[in-house]
């Protein structure tokens, strides 16, 4: 369960504010605004990756606002799709378990199991450095589903992949959110993005979060 | 004002040629500077030893045969010491502030910057002077580290481990530099997404600096042992250039050269030459290839 109380943040040019927002277990929001609005940010700073001025960030109860971002369990899958070089398809995904310290046994399940629910085992075979955009968008959403987090933050994660992908990824997705009771806020561009994986909606507009549904 | 077309594009190319003549130019005149370098030594060489058999009683004289087996292990050893130091030191400039860094960051740059005999008299003074100087009767009395190494039975001044200290504190500086750009331009997106997946600073040290710093290793590591292998003031001031103890190929061309005998002094030099190009030319291949 994510709550957030008068959290601030900077903003080029002032500050981004959000007096309230609860997402509960399961539950998926949607966070729209316009290019430039300071989306990313808000995801960032809600990660520990940005700094905030002020505010509560509560996750499952424990205000993590102090907490470095490693320690905050809020798996983010980034916007720019970054894959760790060196790595193979299989290793990507598990990077969160193996820094947890689980097991290798523990991470073959976790991978076997995420890419079965996704159906996306083929990738395994691939190399890392040679998936397709959509490809590597989808390993990227895995890597972060692996490390079991507390709070699933997508930054218009469904951007370049093609339309049938696209609504096959969402719909998965959000039968995992719902299965694994993970709270889950996602920057949305698209309209269908909305309709298929919000269930309640929040804009972003001159440097104010509010709700919209 | 009109420009006509084949006044513009002819003035165009002019300017191409230009600046295509003056990048390549540069560059042949570098490296063939650096072939007539070489080449001068080979030509050398081959002119004075034309039969071969003085060159093979100078390589096989049991003088340069420990100078090459000290300068090997010096330099290797050295150079592994220096990577040792750098890569943590270099990646504590580059990823963390504290107060005081940009005086440490300089300090760091000293041996770079200092004359090279003067680390050699520094490394001297600092083991045998230091801190009451020589003429106040308590230096070599205990009270200097020399002393004090010497009664855990470790000497330094004049043996081969002032050859790796000389070595060291040089090439040190050079690589915490080369590693430390390495370490300020890597991604830091990477950074940043591993920390969402747990990594604590250890772990990310481990799997993401220090992999993506691998091409900037071997370099540093390159140029420290090139930089080891050339090293000539300071080990020649704090170790001296004994005979079959503390001499190493940049200082038995030194004695050579003292004693007259230049052609001696030409072919340990060609020697060298070979050498840093072999370990340059394996330093090469190793870094194609991913490891």
């Amino acid at each position: 369960m994510l709550v957030l109380n008068d959290l601030s943040a900077p903003l080029e040019g002032g500050l981004l504010r959000c007096s309230t927002m609860g997402i509960a277990p399961g539950e998926c929001v949607a966070l729209v605004g316009k290019s430039g609005a300071g989306k990313t940010t808000f995801i960032e700073a809600i990660c520990g990756i940005k700094s905030v001025v002020s505010g509560e960030i509560l996750l499952d109860g424990v205000n993590v606002n102090s907490l470095p971002a490693e320690y905050r369990s809020i798996g983010l899958v980034p916007q720019d799709t970054v894959l760790f070089p060196g790595l193979n398809v299989s290793q990507q995904i598990e990077f969160g378990m193996k820094m947890a310290g689980h097991s290798k046994v523990e991470r073959v399940k976790c991978v076997q199991e995420l890419t079965t629910f996704f159906e996306v085992e083929h990738l395994l075979l691939h190399d890392s450095e040679k998936l397709s955009g959509g490809e590597a968008k989808c390993v990227a959403i895995l890597r972060a589903l692996a490390s079991q987090p507390k709070l699933l933050c997508l930054d218009e994660c469904f951007n370049g992949l093609d339309q049938q992908l696209k609504i096959s990824m969402m719909a998965k997705l959000k039968g995992w959110i719902k299965r694994e009771g993970v709270p889950a806020l996602f920057i949305a561009h698209q309209e269908d993005e909305v309709e298929l994986m919000a269930d309640h909606v929040y804009q972003l507009h001159a440097g104010v979060v509010e709700k919209l549904t | 004002m009109k420009h006509t077309g084949k006044n513009s594009s002819k003035s165009k190319s002019i300017a191409n040629v230009a600046f295509i003549g003056w990048l390549s130019g540069s560059l042949s005149l570098y490296a063939g500077f650096i072939v007539l370098l070489i080449l001068a030594n080979v030509a050398f060489v081959l002119f004075e030893f034309k039969d071969g058999t003085n060159l093979a009683a100078i390589f096989s004289s049991p003088e340069i045969i420990a100078s090459v087996k000290l300068t090997l292990v010096s330099t290797c050893i050295s150079t592994l010491l220096a990577m040792l130091v750098s890569i943590p030191a270099a990646f504590v400039l580059s990823h963390v502030n504290f107060k005081g860094k940009r005086w440490v960051d300089a300090l760091v740059d000293v041996p770079m910057v200092m004359p090279p005999l003067v680390v050699g008299v520094s490394l001297l003074i600092l083991f045998n002077a230091f801190p009451f100087g020589i003429d106040d009767g308590l230096a070599g009395q205990g009270w200097d580290l020399e002393s004090m190494m010497a009664s855990i039975g470790i000497n330094v001044t004049h043996t081969a481990l002032a050859v790796i200290l000389a070595q060291f504190t040089i090439t040190t500086a050079y690589a915490t530099r080369i590693m430390r750009s390495v370490f300020e331009t890597q991604d830091t997106r990477l950074v940043e997404i591993s920390r969402t997946l747990g990594a604590k600073p250890w772990q990310r040290f481990l799997t993401i600096h220090l992999p993506q710093a691998r091409g900037g290793v071997v370099a540093a590591t390159t140029l420290a042992w090139a930089k080891s292998l050339g090293e000539f003031g300071p080990i020649l001031i704090f170790a001296g250039a004994t005979r079959g103890k503390t001499e190493v190929l940049a200082t038995s061309v030194y004695l050579e050269l003292n004693t007259g005998n230049l052609v001696g002094a030409v072919a340990i030099s060609l020697m060298m030459i070979c050498i840093a190009l072999s370990i340059l030319f394996i330093v090469k291949i190793i870094g194609k290839y991913k490891f």
